[in-house]
């Protein structure tokens, strides 16, 4: 029973997914998401058996005195760190924080929407056509103005950002911002629709306050001086950790993928035998295209094209079919219970 | 005479009443006409003039879909063309077809195209979204071609309803061809059962596992098994499972250490569980470290980083990767190949064949990923589906053929058996 229950419930999990791709119903989809939510579920408490594993293993090359136990002592060290910058101490106002940051996130949000909105119903570029929603548009600016100096006046009468830098100064920005957007409103009076020019130009003033507000409230960050040590994922240590020590790392990391495909294509493209030949010339074609060639440049590029598209692709083709028939055939073997290594031991 | 002077006053008074009446009748008319005329020529040359609307507004619900979407077609204004008077058509719905205009709702928007109009009004399936589609209602649609000053608006359409379906036909293609293949495998299946030998080629890659373990011995040394960066829910990590499980009880049998770093939490799980029974299969249970199948982290690089180490400071033996790989794949096999390793790879992921082809000693190359367990037991069953795979090959090639052929001969005839536009 221990091993058949499982094999039933993939059987049954595998067959309902078959026949749900063909059902289009929206109970078919409910029911799909709704198994697909599992995944993220289990995903979850997974997550706790990896961090678990981690340690385990780390604290047993730390304890035996293994050769790497420095390495573990680091990866323990910088796993407690993060959880603890990472954590929320009850005392701290943490709602408060999320507060600050959405209502930074909404000003910027209205402006963005405004300066969109300038440009995408006052005048439509690609077809030079007016749009018939100036008065939509008009009617707009006041509450991006409103709805920007509801939050601004929140940031006043909160704490959220004291010590900031320049908080004044960027509050008086978004505000002014806030206050030539409401103005432009105005601007519009008597303007007609054939004068595509002044609506034109309008816009674009549009855009230009919008982005200025946008950044100014971009400025508005000082969370992180409220809560230096601890506060989520708003911490200063936290982030700064994240940013300024695991980016960087990862960055490194992917750049040194340069200098591996070049040593790796100098052993592919060594002329050892035909085959190497053929490689290494069909290569010197692709990356000729990107080279001015002269007179060779027409030639070289529909060379180029022709590696790319008829050979390449007719490999890379067959692959897929081979892929594609491959994930069938295993899954049947799973749904089926043919292929079971994956249930462990009985 | 008196009397005589007042009838004659009565009269001429008469007169000048019947006279002027009309005179004066005619000379108000002319007047208040011409202001009128003028008043009402004015206003005309004010008010624009509504482009002529579009007709034969038909409506359709979108098939094979979930009841989210509905099809409204029209023909175009009759002004379209008329010094380009129609900017575009604006298409509104409601729920009632002889609503009051401010209670129709504006659905999207057409740029004139000049040729046939169709809009494929949709939204969200669940009630509680804001763009939800009404379902099992009936819908009404009117189209406005719009100008640059005012719209003409078309004549409701139609009631229609969007419903669920229950069968999606554009995936009959996809029906027909599992089911052919579900054919193929239950009669390999069975065929194997009877005891029939089914040649499979011999994989390189695969032939090498025993090789690799065999070195790994000899030195003393671990084996690397990355299982890439795939969940549990890929079928190329699901394919690595079942190596994974067979080079467990090789090693087990040979008491060669296994290393086994997971990218996710879930992989972990299943891997240990795989790495056990292999340990049990081979007789030794208690020869399986709890340290040999371990969880680094789910950052790819950093993942890279941790292998990468492990690989410089434990030198094993024999790296093996088989699984869902991407950017990483170049920097765990480079440093494979510098430290000596001898490495198998497989991957389904076709940009990353090249790399592992370039950096390892024999790769798995898409499909033969998923033949490599099926290879490593040689169970009939497991070679039945194998061979059926090798059929299903075939069938596509045929397919091809009888495509390219079909092309040439009656190219319609394939276009309207599979509904190609």
């Amino acid at each position: 029973m221990k091993r058949q229950f499982p094999l039933l419930l993939v059987f049954l999990s595998g067959v309902f997914m078959v026949i749900q791709y063909f059902v289009p119903a929206g109970f078919s989809e409910k029911a799909y998401e709704f198994l697909i939510d599992w995944t993220i579920i289990i995903g979850i408490f997974a997550l706790a058996l990896g961090i678990w594993s981690l340690v385990r293993v780390s604290y047993h090359k730390i304890k035996t005195g293994h050769p790497d136990a420095k390495y573990s002592m680091v990866t323990l060290a910088g796993l407690a760190l993060m959880l603890f910058f990472g954590f929320q101490f009850p005392g701290y106002d943490y709602k408060e924080v999320y507060r600050a940051s959405q209502a930074r996130d909404y000003i910027a949000t209205n402006f963005n929407n405004a300066g969109a909105a300038a440009t995408e119903k006052v005048f439509l570029p690609e077809n030079d056509t007016l749009s018939i929603d100036v008065a939509t548009l008009r009617a707009e600016l006041p509450q991006f103005a409103d709805s920007v100096e509801h939050w601004v006046e929140l940031f006043q009468t909160s704490d959220w950002f004291e010590g900031a830098d320049n908080e004044a100064e960027d509050l008086a920005a978004v505000t002014a911002a806030a206050e030539e957007l409401r103005a432009m409103v105005a601007q519009y009076d008597g303007v007609s629709r054939a004068d595509t020019a002044t609506l034109t130009a309008l816009g674009a003033q549009i855009s230009g306050i919008s982005e200025r507000g946008a950044e100014a409230a971009n400025r508005l960050d000082g969370i992180t001086d409220v809560y230096p040590f601890t506060g989520g994922l708003e911490s200063y240590m936290f982030r700064a950790f994240f940013e300024h020590i695991m980016i960087p790392i990862q960055a490194t990391m992917f750049s040194l993928l340069a200098f591996y495909i070049a040593s790796a294509a100098y052993r592919a493209f060594r002329a050892r035998n035909l085959l190497s030949t053929v490689l290494l010339i069909a290569a010197f074609i692709v990356m000729a295209r990107v080279l001015e060639m002269g007179p060779l440049t027409d030639l070289v590029n529909k060379l180029s094209a022709w590696v790319l598209l008829v050979p390449n692709l007719a490999a890379k083709r067959a692959i897929w079919i081979g892929v594609g028939l491959g994930i069938v055939a295993t899954s049947l073997k799973v749904i089926l219970g043919i292929e079971r290594s994956y249930l462990g031991r009985d | 005479m008196q009397k005589l002077v007042q009838r004659a006053a009565i009269f001429f008074l008469a007169l000048l009443c019947i006279g002027i009446t009309p005179l004066l009748a005619q000379s108000g008319a002319d007047t208040s006409g011409s202001a009128m005329d003028d008043m009402a020529q004015a206003t005309m040359a004010d008010l624009p003039v509504p482009p002529a609307p579009p007709t034969n507004v038909t409506v359709q619900d979108r098939s094979n879909d979930n009841g989210t979407g509905v099809i409204v077609r029209w023909t175009a204004s009759a002004d379209e063309g008329a010094a380009g008077k129609v900017l575009m058509y604006k298409v509104y719905r409601s729920l009632v077809s002889d609503a009051p205009f401010d209670q129709w709702v504006e659905r999207g928007q057409v740029q004139i195209n000049g040729g046939e109009y169709s809009y494929v009004d949709e939204g969200a399936r669940d009630k509680d979204k804001s763009d939800y589609f009404p379902k099992g209602v009936d819908l009404f649609y009117r189209v406005a071609a719009v100008s640059a000053d005012t719209f003409g608006l078309s004549a409701s359409s139609d009631p229609v309803q969007s419903a669920d379906e229950w069968y999606n036909t554009t995936r009959t293609t996809v029906l027909v061809f599992v089911l052919v293949f579900f054919g193929f495998t239950l009669y390999f299946i069975n065929v194997a059962k009877t005891g029939k030998s089914l040649y499979v080629r011999p994989l390189a890659g695969i032939e090498a596992v025993d090789e690799a373990i065999g070195r790994a011995t000899e030195m003393g040394k671990p084996i690397l098994y990355v299982l890439g960066l795939g969940t549990a829910s890929d079928i190329a990590t699901i394919a690595s499972f079942s190596v994974l499980g067979r080079v467990a009880k090789k090693v087990a049998e040979y008491q060669t250490p296994i290393l086994v770093p997971c990218y996710d939490p879930i992989v972990l799980t299943v891997a240990e569980e795989t790495v056990k029974t292999g340990y049990s299969d081979a007789g030794r249970p208690d020869d399986y470290k709890d340290d040999s199948v371990y969880f680094v982290t789910q950052s790819q690089f950093a993942y890279v980083a941790a292998v990468n180490g492990t690989m410089l400071r434990e030198l094993p033996a024999t790296n093996i990767y088989l699984g869902k790989f991407y950017a990483e794949s170049l920097l765990l096999a480079e440093t494979g190949a510098v430290t000596g390793s001898i490495q198998i790879s497989g991957t389904d992921e076709i940009a990353q064949l090249p790399f592992f082809v370039v950096a390892c000693d024999y790769t798995l190359i898409g499909e033969e990923l998923y033949a490599a367990s099926v290879y490593l037991n040689r169970e009939p069953i497991l070679m039945g589906t194998l061979k059926a795979q090798d059929y299903a090959k075939a069938f596509v090639l045929f397919s091809i053929a009888v495509g390219l052929l079909g092309r040439v001969v009656a190219p319609d005839l394939l276009h309207t058996i599979f509904n190609i536009k």
